[in-house]
């Protein structure tokens, strides 16, 4: 029972009160139990202007399924995307501080990790009641499509440096090429099939978003191990489609494709691959 | 130990590591490393030892890597494959002989599924370390603590009448309209302390 918490959300009710009067009719009429002061949460975000309520809600919904803590910069690239865009307009990045209070109480951010989260695991589970979980994660995993196929993500770094920056600039690249998958396996994959086949369509893509989700993995992070890895990167690299969406276990998509390609076809194209090494790694589903 | 993964508003791990994170950079000789649990990803054995390697590896703020680390580096490298938890398990006790202290914290450990028993595997892993200090925090030994570590020392962490009803006088103290309308009103405050307190307690 998050007891502050509790308290914080009645103590804001009374004070978006005006006269004596209203305070002691909010006093009488307080929401009876947790999910009741949610609910009332959700009620006051719903009563902001459009912008902010829409902004509020996408918010809660990442924080209600991301699969690792998200950082602040992070959680605003991905409220700019928009369908179709092919970067992030500086000019669309939110304030994270208004943010926080678009969801009136129940999201904090961290000022000394830069993590944003919501206040209490009870949020979440109030939450996921909200947002059915298929639903939110197609969103979730379009958002993250949207941002893999920007134009800056088509090849891949040649360097160390340029790759650490192209991290530091895109702050939702680090999340999504790690976990844009999560979002898709399951439920959602099915309905997210096409979009994923367009998005990964050219080596160059799927090259980017690899190194991508290898530069989070702390196995490669190493530096000066890495630099050899990473010449060989370049030239030998080139993962297939289907190495790609077997390895992270999409196994729906994965039948597609075997469906599609003759099978000497693509034995072929990869025959300087451990091809199967990967596939051996795709979840047992 | 307390309520609901310690209460987030207070942030109790968040405080003993700030703490850590300042007394690692005024003393060289110590080394700490925090792992976050979380229901909605599952974190496999193996992934949480190569995270404590890596806090291990990147102490200080630099790179230190043993020879044990390059060669298991090279040697999987070499056939693109991965180490086994064992192997982690291995290198990170080689690695923490050279630390004096070693301080790990496990947040919100009851979140962590105990599916393959990631838990007892990661804690048993853990005790043979000489130099480690665990601080791991939780809803009331949900996470099986005590019968995997045995003698441990316990906090509970709860929030009294007393502390809501200071947190809420602050607050009352802080919104405009409250301030206003309790002006010249000592008896509304009492009430609204009064209520406020009640529901806090679990309504």
């Amino acid at each position: 029972m998050p007891r502050f918490l509790i308290a914080k959300l009645h103590i804001d009710l009374l004070a978006e009160q005006t006269t004596k009067k209203d305070i002691l009719s909010a006093l009488r009429q307080l929401p009876e139990g947790l999910n009741s002061l949610y609910e009332n949460v959700i009620t006051r975000i719903q009563a902001l202007k459009q912008k902010q309520r829409d902004l509020a809600m996408t918010t809660l919904k990442w924080l209600t399924y991301a699969k690792e803590p998200l950082h602040a910069g992070a959680l605003r690239h991905a409220l700019a995307v928009t369908q179709g865009s092919k970067k992030i307009d500086p000019e669309e990045l939110v304030c994270i501080e208004q943010l926080v209070s678009f969801c009136v109480g129940i999201v904090a951010f961290d000022k000394n990790s830069g993590i944003i989260r919501l206040e209490h695991d009870t949020i979440r589970e109030y939450l996921e009641s909200v947002f059915p979980a298929d639903q939110t994660n197609i969103e979730i995993a379009r958002t993250c499509l949207s941002y893999l196929a920007f134009d800056v993500f088509s090849t891949a770094c040649r360097d160390l440096g340029s790759l650490r920056d192209r991290i530091r600039n895109y702050e939702l690249s680090s999340y999504v090429a790690f976990h844009w998958a999560d979002h898709v396996r399951g439920g959602a994959e099915q309905h997210l099939q096409a979009v994923v086949l367009t998005t990964f369509e050219h080596y160059g893509k799927r090259d980017s978003v690899s190194q991508l989700q290898m530069a989070k993995d702390p196995w490669f992070v190493l530096d000066d191990v890495l630099t050899d890895y990473w010449v060989k990167f370049d030239s030998a690299y080139h993962r297939s489609l289907l190495h790609l969406t077997s390895s992270h276990g999409l196994s729906n998509i994965c039948k597609t494709l075997l469906k599609k390609y003759r099978r000497g076809n693509w034995l072929r194209m990869h025959s300087n691959r451990k091809r199967l090494y990967f596939s051996g790694i795709c979840t047992a589903d | 130990m307390g309520e609901a993964s310690a209460n987030k508003l207070i942030g109790f791990s968040s405080i003993a590591i700030d703490f850590l994170r300042r007394k690692s950079s005024e003393v060289s000789n110590i080394c700490f490393a925090f792992v976050y649990f979380s229901h909605t990803r599952t974190i496999t054995p193996v992934e949480i030892m190569g995270s404590l390697l890596k806090h291990l590896v990147y102490r200080n703020g630099s790179l230190s890597l043993s020879k044990e680390l390059r060669d298991l580096y090279s040697e999987h490298m070499r056939n693109s494959t991965r180490p086994t938890f064992t192997e982690f398990a291995k290198v990170l006790e080689a690695e923490s002989r050279e630390i004096p202290s070693l301080f790990v914290v496990f947040d919100a450990l009851d979140e962590c599924a105990q599916q393959d028993d990631t838990r007892t595997k990661i804690l048993n892993e853990l005790r043979r370390l000489p130099t480690v200090r665990l601080l791991i925090t939780g809803r009331a030994d949900v996470a099986g603590v005590m019968s995997i570590l045995g003698d441990v020392s316990e906090l509970e962490i709860c929030a009294r009448d007393e502390d809501i009803d200071k947190y809420i006088e602050g607050e009352v103290d802080r919104k405009e309209n409250l301030i206003n309308n309790c002006k010249n009103d000592e008896d509304l405050k009492k009430t609204i302390r009064e209520i406020i307190v009640m529901k806090a307690r679990g309504m």
